[in-house]
């Protein structure tokens, strides 16, 4: 897996260094991110700010989703130094939504895992990013599609379901 | 690695389909919500908070309505509402209806013109049944309010229902009415409970403020009613006080200063029950409407602007506020009425006043 060296806890290195933290997945495997990077995650910048040591652990995100989840906390909070050929910051806001793009090219369980890992960790921006996603398969889709999509077990009794069809007429129509 | 289980998409967190159910349009929501129960109820808590942050609606007075702003739609009225209702106000995602064969309540005055050549009056001498309810479109729920029928439920085609408030988004707290009859000013009742009346006090405009009913007079002095319940459930007001007094010219007498000590109703021999049981509304003379127009008998007359005001108590958006809308109308002769000014104020409870509201940062937006 993507895991990084291991490291002690919070560690500041000076001459320029910048400030790492390190987080410790569901299944053990330790990833150093920069502060600034981290702090994405409110969630995360609680425990700094709580202090501690050996990592912070994050018992409901594993590895693979974690690594998805900071290569986008890395690329959101990217020092904005002019490269080269995107020096304007339009074409910088170009290249992000670019790299959001291609970070939603992931299959549904994968999906449901950052939405869960964005929620628990409290990225607001990749909560938003997936959460549009999802919204964006389900439009103009019938509930029996979406079911079928998502793996999702009908479990309306069929009262119910005369009751809802019922509903969206009167709301609907 | 221990391989995760598989993700389920049935028990994604509420918090988290709401912000999915954000981004669809109400078709494509009304999809979603028939997925599955877990997604049913998530979309029903997500729309329920979304009408609790004020989603601004118009109710057309035979209960249809629209919803305004960019996903805004025009809903026609519910086909199995009775066909005979009126609309008399809203409150959250609550209609409260009237349901009549007065079909001068519910006959658009033109209209009548245009069918029978004059505007209808209405008649003194004319009762009509009425059956009052609350209905929620969204969920197509009903609740009637018989406590309010047995006091409104037959009636002269000249008693008007002016406002019809509910406390909170719940059928089942209380519901606050506003007639122009002088023994029944304010009909507070709480459905299947009780009911509680309180006559003419000068107050014609109402509105639920923190735990309090509060009123306006013509002269805007603020009255708070305070709420209670009997052992039953059904609504008391055990004493109302005077907490704004309006400022007196030289030499005006003021027609309220007995309001300002806390008036103990339990004193009254004709307040509660007692009062809505012997209650006639027959007997009640016609409220002052809180319009004056500057119309003067001694003067021969020519024509010329009317000037009229009208005041209007409400709740601020985020309920941090209690606010008051004065609105002049000015009508020429011969021309149509337009609005000549609108100012706003707010209650200063604590320091007895109102204070003048001015410029758009002194509210939140969107109000």
């Amino acid at each position: 897996m993507a895991a990084a060296d291991s490291c002690d806890g919070i560690s500041t290195s000076g001459g320029g260094w910048e400030k790492t933290v390190t987080l410790v997945s569901s299944d053990d495997a330790r990833f150093e991110v920069r502060e600034a990077a981290a702090s994405l995650s409110q969630t995360v910048r609680r425990m700094i700010r709580a202090g501690g040591d050996g990592g912070i652990p994050l018992p409901k995100v594993d590895a693979r989703t974690l690594s998805t989840v900071l290569e986008y906390c890395n690329k959101h909070a990217a020092v904005p130094a002019p490269a080269p050929e995107s020096s304007s910051a339009e074409a910088a806001a170009v290249d992000l939504e670019w790299f959001d793009k291609e970070l939603m090219h992931v299959d549904l369980a994968t999906l449901c895992s950052l939405i869960r890992a964005a929620d628990y960790l409290e990225v607001a921006g990749l909560l938003d990013l997936t959460c549009k996603t999802v919204a964006d398969m389900i439009k103009s889709k019938t509930a029996e599609e979406i079911r079928q999509m998502f793996g999702i077990q009908n479990d309306f009794t069929p009262e119910e379901e005369e009751q809802l069809s019922r509903e969206n007429a009167g709301v609907f129509e | 690695m221990a391989s995760p289980s598989p993700p389920a998409w049935a028990d994604l967190l509420p918090e988290v389909l709401g912000e999915i159910v954000a981004c669809l349009c109400d078709a494509d929501v009304a999809r979603l919500r028939a997925v599955c129960r877990a997604w049913h109820s998530a979309v029903a808590c997500k729309l329920q908070d979304q009408e609790q942050e004020a989603m601004p609606w118009i109710v057309i007075p035979n209960g249809s309505f629209c919803t305004i702003g960019d996903t805004g739609v025009f809903f026609n009225r519910n086909s199995r509402l009775p066909r005979n209702v009126t609309c008399l106000g809203a409150t959250d995602s609550w209609l409260a209806l009237d349901c009549t064969d007065d079909v001068f309540r519910r006959t658009n005055s033109f209209d009548a013109y245009i069918r029978d050549g004059k505007f209808p009056e209405p008649r003194s001498d004319v009762k009509h049944e009425h059956n009052y309810l609350l209905h929620n479109p969204f969920y197509e729920k009903t609740v009637s309010l018989p406590e309010l029928d047995s006091i409104a439920g037959h009636v002269n085609e000249t008693f008007e229902i002016r406002k019809v408030l509910m406390r909170s988004a719940s059928p089942n707290d209380l519901v606050a009415v506003t007639t122009n009859n002088d023994n029944c000013t304010i009909i507070l009742c709480r459905p299947g409970k009780g009911s509680w009346v309180l006559p003419y006090l000068g107050v014609f405009d109402v509105a639920f403020f923190k735990d309090k009913l509060y009123g306006i007079t013509r002269h805007e002095d603020l009255v708070a009613f305070d709420l209670a319940d009997d052992d039953d459930g059904s609504p008391i007001v055990p004493n109302f006080k005077r907490v704004i007094r309006h400022p007196l010219a030289d030499g005006e007498e003021d027609p309220w200063s007995w309001m300002d000590d806390d008036y103990d109703t339990d004193d009254g021999e004709e307040s509660g029950d007692e009062a809505a049981d012997s209650f006639n509304p027959d007997d009640g003379q016609l409220v002052p409407s809180d319009d004056e127009d500057g119309v003067d008998e001694e003067v021969p007359y020519e024509p010329k602007d009317y000037i009229t005001t009208s005041r209007l108590l409400v709740e601020s958006c985020g309920g941090q506020e209690l606010l008051m809308v004065r609105r002049q109308v000015q009508s020429p002769p011969f021309h149509p009425p337009y609005t000549r000014k609108v100012e706003l104020f707010k209650a200063d409870i604590d320091a007895g006043r109102w204070v003048s509201v001015t410029g758009r940062d002194a509210l939140p937006e969107g109000e």
